[in-house]
């Protein structure tokens, strides 16, 4: 039974993923794109100017109009490059709180892993310090990710909060063990744990994006929840990795072989399937929630009824359609919920 | 001000050129080439010195089909701010001069 469920599980959550991506590239069609089509400088900038605090957007829309009065192509990427090297770089809008634990974080897990790399003997094999770079790289771009993410206050506390749950039930999964947070895979029971890497992300998603009016809004939640609570997380497992000299191991595996393979297990978990599942599951739900909710917006518009019930001066054939793509649209949502409740069901 | 801190070169460079003519209108691309600055410093200096209400900003409707530009000039807070900054410059000139550390003469 564990392997069709499992497959079943891998096979829903791709089908998720697939739902999110075609109702994203809806949304992004060359029709609805703004500007000229192929101009990457442009297309750079907007993806750039996304990035900027909320109270800072006119200035990104400042920057895309002194980029369209720009008619040399050197010109534009020259100014292109430098708006998005000032905005990735600009100081961060959140308060100090949050930058600083997850900064602390961060520096935190890169301390212990160069202590246990040292400690451990890693140094004199060669293929551990290539180790060792991709690892500071994953540590450095979550933490880059995080930092990005914290400057927009709508999509700060709703991913702060649910980075924290997400710590919490991991290191609730470990049975505040180090062996059980060193061995995530185990103590959590599969990969596909359908609350932690499903239901968490898919409700944050939606939540984030029905309160933030648009997709975008709970893609940057989902994104920022899954950084923070993987940075925090590694830092936790880099310590418990450290404290149990790589906990249980291959028979005839040496400590330090054992403490280099544990430092991949809880990057590979924390760094990169929490991440990547938070922001994919997170951006399905978000992406679902906006189509419906922007369904639901268009349809009320579309036929106003008045305190007699009568419709204002929409033809009968815009309406039928519109209601048409709605129950398309609440179908497909309930049909999504049916499978994730089968996956839940099956699981346990 | 908010801060008491001395403005930095860049920020100095980017004063001095809306000082220069503060009534007129700026272009931010036409200010960061006229005061050698990569957009990525001037646009973060914009943003702090609209921020303390040194610098105001408008809109410019375009052509059609092109986006709105930004427009830029000093509030009268700022035409004070680098008035005084001029000024504290001369201040600190002054004694140089008197005690022969600036080579003139």
């Amino acid at each position: 039974m564990a392997v069709p469920v499992g497959a079943l599980s891998t096979l829903a959550v791709l089908l998720l993923c697939i739902a999110g991506v075609v109702m994203w590239s809806l949304d992004h069609s060359p029709d609805n794109a703004p500007g000229k089509a192929g101009d990457r400088p442009l297309r750079l900038l907007q993806w750039a100017v996304v990035l900027l605090p909320a109270d800072q957007e006119s200035w990104g829309e400042a920057m895309l109009g002194e980029l369209a009065s720009i008619d040399d192509q050197s010109k534009r990427w020259r100014f292109c490059l430098g708006c998005v090297v000032g905005i990735l770089f600009q100081p961060p809008w959140t308060p100090i709180g949050p930058t600083a634990v997850l900064g602390a974080a961060a520096l935190g897990s890169l301390v212990v892993l160069g202590a246990g790399f040292i400690h451990f003997g890693l140094a004199s094999n060669p293929w551990e310090w290539v180790q060792l770079a991709v690892l500071i790289i994953l540590v450095v771009g979550t933490a880059a990710t995080a930092r990005i993410s914290l400057r927009r206050p709508t999509v700060t506390g709703l991913g702060l909060v649910d980075g924290v749950v997400v710590v919490i039930m991991c290191v609730a999964y470990s049975h505040l063990t180090f062996v059980g947070i060193v061995n995530p895979i185990n103590s959590m029971g599969d990969w596909s744990n359908p609350a932690l890497f499903i239901g968490i992300p898919l409700i944050l998603g939606a939540v984030s994006a029905w309160r933030g009016g648009n997709a975008l809004v709970g893609q940057r939640a989902a994104r920022l929840a899954g950084a923070s609570s993987g940075l925090i997380m590694f830092f936790i497992g880099t310590i418990s990795v450290v404290a149990i000299d790589g906990g249980p191991r291959n028979p005839g595996a040496g400590i330090a072989g054992g403490v280099s393979e544990a430092f991949s297990n809880v990057a590979m978990f924390f760094l990169i399937s929490i991440p990547l599942s938070m922001a994919t599951i997170g951006w399905v739900g978000a992406a679902a929630t906006d189509r419906i909710r922007r369904a639901v917006v268009a349809h009320k518009q579309l036929v106003p009824l008045g305190p007699e019930g009568v419709t204002g001066g929409v033809s009968e054939g815009v309406r039928s359609r519109s209601t048409a793509v709605l129950t398309l649209r609440v179908g497909s949502a309930i049909a999504m919920l049916a499978a994730l409740a089968l996956i839940v069901f099956l699981r346990f | 001000m908010a801060r008491s801190r001395a403005p930095s070169p860049q920020v100095l460079r980017v004063l001095q050129a809306l000082a220069a003519d503060p009534v007129r209108w700026r272009y931010g691309y036409d200010l960061a080439t006229e005061v050698h600055l990569r957009s990525g410093s001037l646009y973060p200096i914009l943003i702090r010195l609209a921020d303390r209400d040194l610098l105001e900003a408008s809109w410019e409707q375009g052509p059609p089909g092109r986006p709105a530009r930004h427009l830029y000039r000093l509030t009268s807070t700022g035409r004070e701010y680098v008035a005084l900054l001029d000024a504290a410059r001369a201040t600190r000139s002054t004694p140089r001069r008197g005690l022969g550390l600036s080579g003139a003469q």
